[in-house]
């Protein structure tokens, strides 16, 4: 069961440093329209040295503190069990190689519902500047037996 | 950005997702969960194999999104519900279905017509930051 008492709990900063490259395998892995990305690995030297990522690159700076808060014992996830219900990002700025971003993390919600639990997770990224790039409500769901 | 660029029921991307795209996900975003990567845990946990990552998913959608208006940064806000898994060899269609003011519903369906993702939304903007 998860503990509601870990409601409005936050997770102190962790941070991250863009560069050309993995916004590169990013957005090939996403296959990504763009032909900004187009070039093969070995000519990503011809990239600009300020790249713009694609909107949904928050995701690699937030991993670590995602997992890192996914396995806070306080919270009590059963993590066979989980699947992720829903998704909401708001795209403030774009992010770009040489950024340094830093990610806060906080338990906004926790709900008992009949075949499964919730767990409503806010992640806000800023930038080197202090400006919010991106912020994603992650809801992850815990099925019952 | 150019909102005209989009109309009602049209089809704005197609996209087969390859044996070998979980992995390179998971290789770009650090989630190295099993359920992505090893079709017989996943058969373990109930699942025909292993499935995309949503967040994959909803990236793959917000590009088809940013690339059709014409600038990834007018997609200023977006939204969805997980409804189905993606799995390898699967084909992604992705339409407009309602257009109003700066917000945009979307279709996300499979090669079966199933419902991948549901009560999609992207909210765009005409003011984009440098």
């Amino acid at each position: 069961m998860l503990n509601p008492s870990v409601v409005g709990k936050t997770y102190p900063p962790m941070g991250y440093d863009v560069n050309v490259r993995k916004i590169h395998e990013y957005a090939k892995a996403t296959k990504n329209p763009s032909p900004i990305y187009a070039v093969p690995r070995y000519e990503i030297d011809k990239l600009p040295e300020k790249l713009q990522a694609p909107p949904c690159f928050a995701v690699v700076a937030q991993s670590d503190i995602f997992d890192y808060i996914l396995n806070d014992k306080d919270i009590g996830i059963d993590y066979p069990k989980m699947l992720h219900g829903s998704q909401e990002f708001e795209f403030f700025h774009p992010i770009y190689s040489g950024d340094h971003l830093v990610t806060v993390g906080k338990i906004l919600n926790i709900d008992d519902k009949h075949n499964f639990e919730q767990l409503d997770l806010e992640l806000i990224t800023k930038n080197q500047d202090n400006v919010i790039v991106t912020r994603g409500v992650f809801t992850i769901l815990i099925r019952k037996p | 950005m150019n909102r005209d660029n989009i109309a009602i029921n049209e089809k704005i991307a197609e996209i087969e997702i390859d044996k070998y795209r979980p992995i390179y996900y998971a290789a770009a975003s650090g989630d190295f969960n099993p359920l992505h990567i090893d079709p017989e845990l996943a058969q373990s946990f109930g699942l025909k194999r292993n499935i995309l990552h949503g967040l994959c998913t909803i990236a793959l959608v917000v590009d088809a999104v940013g690339s059709k208006i014409g600038n990834p940064a007018a997609v200023k806000k977006f939204k969805c519900r997980f409804v189905s898994p993606v799995y390898p060899g699967d084909m992604i269609n992705i339409s407009i279905k309602e257009i109003e003011d700066s917000i945009v519903e979307l279709e996300v369906i499979n090669q079966d017509n199933n419902k991948i993702l549901d009560k999609v939304s992207v909210h765009i903007s005409n003011t984009v930051p440098d």
